[in-house]
């Protein structure tokens, strides 16, 4: 009996000094909400942006951007470069002061690996190089020189190296533990990362959908991180990451969801910022039925309530999406009130009845029709995004007033690829969330006919938006590239393949006492900047 | 029949429901008119990227030729392939998720049988009194409360009200796990502080999820216990004279146990496999939410290795249930033959 009375007071003893352990906020230490678990460290694999907040902060690239501009590239890796042989070749200086984690100098003969894996493995963000290199493409002239033999100009091509995918990682570390097989994954890379980077933090610790752990790399070539130890654990329920923020126990969270800033508001502990991201949202139209017809795409546009919208669905925190090119980033041209849809019921009917499409039966009653076809169309909308859900149903009871019929089908992701690309439902609620700050990201993939139709399934045409698409890719001079991305703008407007919808905030929630944040909005959060005052 | 051979006969049962589990799994996951390749590659892959990917995880293959790759693999190599959405190799992540989701199943489990048990019995010899009143609305409360909504109430009072306990996870101090099981994994690593951690994060969800259990088990020994105590021979042995002590706990109870004990193996099943809110509300990194991450990206190795765990764990529940039941009764070993 005695002994029983024994083991239960170290029991209870055990969990006083464990609830005393738990005690949050020690010093040197900062945590950051993750909302989902990352999907692989491997830099090769990864396809995500939680996956590119823990490379881009373990691993460095050959460049990046500065600070919170995005227009502009800065030395990372590389000290200098320069782009010669009308944009074909690029050349970079590293620097030589630069060190994996396990203290081996980053050399160009690593950054030829790095790249030459990507093509190989050929996993999902293996286009982003394949596109304009190849395996002969990486050359290292020297130690500390790169040179870069593009298989066809890309205007583009410094931004694709700001990306995850093009991150150096440590040839030795690689070839120890699975080394490079052709079309395959390396398991080993997409869960550890050992000493394979040369970032500012070294990932310590990932236990599977319980926390990450990143802790300073002391032998940084650049300026130290701020915080030693940077603690993320992954936490899914929105209703429990407010908690924590409220109760102090997180100190940063980003791409928090609209829907629930207001459980925040007011916290005397948290400050909410909301800065604009170039992540944008469009509804994508079949451009096939009666959405093969331009009047009837320009009338539906006319008919979404834009304004309506962003105060009530996103709560305020997106602006106008104008175009395929979000505000801020380069080419983007803000479009006089004429060349920009609004809200306009009355415009949306005339178009319409100019176009010969007549109500069944007294005006304002029912829905169009023409040669005997109901005006209307099918729209898919993912199951779990709310806000799409939300923007759909406004649509639709706007565009019952110009006679429009819209089904919404609300459907799952892995479903809905299928149903978009065999041309089983006419539209979509989507969106695009760029891999690199480049207008030739979002019109190659959203206005160029293949893509468009292999991605949203829209079968969009228009050889004169192909042919501008192309000749923006390899333009090289500045003023004449953005003077092409104007009029892809402008004809995105005229032809209207797409509604666009909104340009999304990121709402980044932080705790007072956290300083030193910056946001980019190419670049995921920036541990190595933050610190608690 | 001998308590051995009855034990390996229904140990040898195991191996077609096992395969029956895995062939439906298959035909469930072939006629789903989805495309698992894109999703996995996402949406500006290449062609034949997407085409790799189908071609790796046999997508493209007849239905019996899947079942006898995955099969082949698994007999030979134990290998339940790559999961496409994690990365990593199937069982990695469920030697990864397992220990979580069994441990909080089983703490969760003994609590429920804990209270509930007792309760049954309090409740059922004092009947209509205001022990039993109380019992009842306590059963009444378990069954019919939402998960969901129990989790966020005791997290919102007892992690932010009253600061007592934390809000979410399983630890926070770094231990090596040599058994996935942190609770055991702090004691072999003779680390109290940690065990005392993990013991601490484990109240809330484990307290949630016994409490529809333990509603459950009350209503079920209540009803037993009242059956058995108007039985004859509880009667003889009270007019007998025996201490009630011996009435209740050697004669009543040993039978009225029958019952609740049928359910437990079901129960358990239920707490392993419902845990897939709580697990999201408490950030518990269990198996729950990896299934249901699995399950919307059609990650079918994932799905395959996450339904032959649960399956089998029930069907070993199930086992160690019936083999209970033929230890405390046993005529029902002999399966209807007569002695």
């Amino acid at each position: 009996m005695k002994s029983k009375a024994k083991w239960l007071v170290l029991v209870l003893l055990s969990l006083v000094v464990g609830l005393a352990a738990t005690g949050f906020g020690a010093a040197d230490k900062l945590v950051y909400l993750f909302y989902g678990e990352p999907g692989e460290a491997d830099p090769a694999t990864a396809y995500d942006m939680r996956s590119a907040t823990l490379i881009n902060n373990v691993y460095d690239r050959l460049l990046t951007y500065p600070g919170a501009d995005a227009t502009q590239f800065a030395p990372m890796l590389a000290e200098s470069w320069e782009v010669s042989n009308g944009g074909l070749t690029l050349t970079f200086h590293l620097r030589r002061d630069a060190t994996f984690h396990d203290g081996t100098p980053v050399t160009a003969e690593a950054v030829r690996y790095s790249f030459n894996r990507v093509l190989t493995m050929n996993q999902p963000p293996a286009w982003m190089l394949s596109q304009m290199m190849n395996l002969e493409s990486t050359v290292a002239v020297d130690a500390y020189t790169v040179q870069i033999n593009l298989t066809q100009p890309y205007a583009a091509a410094l931004g694709v190296l700001t990306h995850s995918v093009a991150s150096i990682v440590n040839p030795a570390v690689v070839e120890a533990n699975g080394g490079i097989v052709a079309g395959q994954e390396n398991t080993w890379m997409n869960q550890n990362e050992g000493g394979a980077g040369s970032g500012p933090y070294t990932m310590s610790e990932w236990i599977p959908a319980e926390r990450l752990t990143f802790e300073r790399y002391d032998g940084y070539w650049g300026k130290k991180a701020l915080t030693k130890t940077i603690e993320c654990p992954i936490v899914p329920e929105v209703g429990t990451r407010v908690l924590m923020l409220l109760a102090g126990d997180a100190d940063v969270h980003d791409q928090f969801p609209e829907t629930n800033v207001a459980d925040l508001e007011g916290a005397a502990n948290l400050s909410i910022l909301t800065p604009a991201t170039f992540n944008i949202d469009f509804i994508a139209l079949g451009c096939r039925g009666a959405m093969a017809e331009t009047a009837v795409r320009q009338a539906v546009s006319y008919a979404f309530p834009y304004d309506m919208v962003l105060e009530f669905v996103y709560n305020g925190l997106a602006i106008r999406s104008t175009g395929p090119i979000p505000s801020g980033m380069f080419g983007y041209v803000d479009p006089v009130a004429e060349r920009r849809y609004t809200y306009n019921i009355i415009k949306a009917n005339q178009i319409l009845d100019a176009a010969g499409w007549a109500w069944q039966g007294a005006a304002g009653e029912g829905y169009r029709v023409k040669n005997g076809v109901e005006l209307g169309m099918e729209v898919l909308a993912p199951i779990g995004e709310e806000v799409k859900m939300q923007e759909a149903l406004l649509w639709q009871d706007s565009l019952r007033q110009i006679g429009f019929n819209l089904k919404i089908r609300e459907i799952v992701y892995a479903m809905m690829y299928r149903t978009v690309r065999n041309h089983e439902t006419d539209g979509i609620m989507s969106g695009w969330l760029p891999d690199y700050a480049d207008p030739d990201n979002y019109v190659d993939a959203i206005c160029a006919s293949g893509n468009a139709d292999a991605i949203y399934g829209n079968e969009y045409n228009n050889p004169t938006m192909d042919s501008l698409i192309l000749q923006a890719k390899s333009e090289t001079d500045v003023v004449q590239r953005a003077a092409l991305y104007g009029l892809i703008q402008d004809l995105s407007f005229e032809d209207a393949p797409y509604v666009w919808v909104s340009q999304r905030s990121n709402v980044v929630i932080l705790s007072s006492a956290v300083q030193g944040f910056y946001y980019n909005p190419i670049l995921p959060i920036d541990f190595a900047s933050l610190y608690k005052d | 029949m001998k308590l051995g051979n009855y034990i390996l006969r229904r140990a040898a049962m195991l191996v077609p429901v096992l395969l029956g589990v895995l062939v439906l799994i298959f035909v469930i996951a072939y006629v789903i008119p989805a495309d698992p390749a894109r999703a996995w590659a996402g949406q500006r892959a290449r062609e034949e990227q997407v085409q790799a990917l189908e071609e790796r995880y046999h997508l493209n293959d007849p239905i019996h030729v899947q079942v006898y790759t995955y099969l082949k693999n698994v007999i030979l190599h134990f290998d339940l392939g790559v999961s496409p959405t994690t990365g990593r190799p199937v069982r990695d992540d469920l030697k990864a998720f397992f220990p979580a989701t069994f441990e909080l199943a089983l703490c969760a489990f003994v609590l429920a049988i804990a209270l509930g048990i007792p309760l049954g019995v309090v409740s059922a010899l004092r009947r209509n009194r205001p022990a039993d009143h109380f019992s009842r609305i306590v059963a009444l409360t378990g069954v019919s409360t939402p998960l969901f909504w129990l989790a966020l109430i005791l997290q919102f009072v007892f992690y932010f009200k009253l600061g007592w306990l934390p809000a979410m996870g399983r630890s926070t101090i770094d231990i090596t796990r040599y058994t996935g099981f942190v609770l055991v994994d702090s004691v072999l690593n003779w680390n109290w502080t940690a065990f005392g951690d993990a013991a601490i994060h484990m109240i809330l969800p484990a307290a949630t999820l016994a409490f529809y259990s333990m509603g459950y088990l009350v209503r079920i020994t209540r009803g037993s216990m009242l059956e058995v105590l108007e039985a004859e021979y509880v009667v003889t042995a009270k007019a007998k004279g025996l201490p009630r002590r011996v009435v209740i706990y050697r004669h009543a109870l040993k039978n009225a146990i029958i019952p609740p004990l049928t359910v437990l193996g079901v129960e358990f099943g239920w707490l392993l496999g419902g845990t897939v809110l709580l697990e999201t509300i408490f950030a518990w990194p269990g198996m729950g939410r990896y299934a249901a991450g699995s399950i919307v990206m059609v990650d079918l190795p994932a799905v395959v290795g996450y339904t032959l765990i649960v399956a089998l764990v029930m069907l070993l529940s199930n086992l160690v249930v019936d083999i209970l039941y033929s230890v405390i009764d046993p005529r029902i070993r002999v399966g209807g033959k007569g002695r």
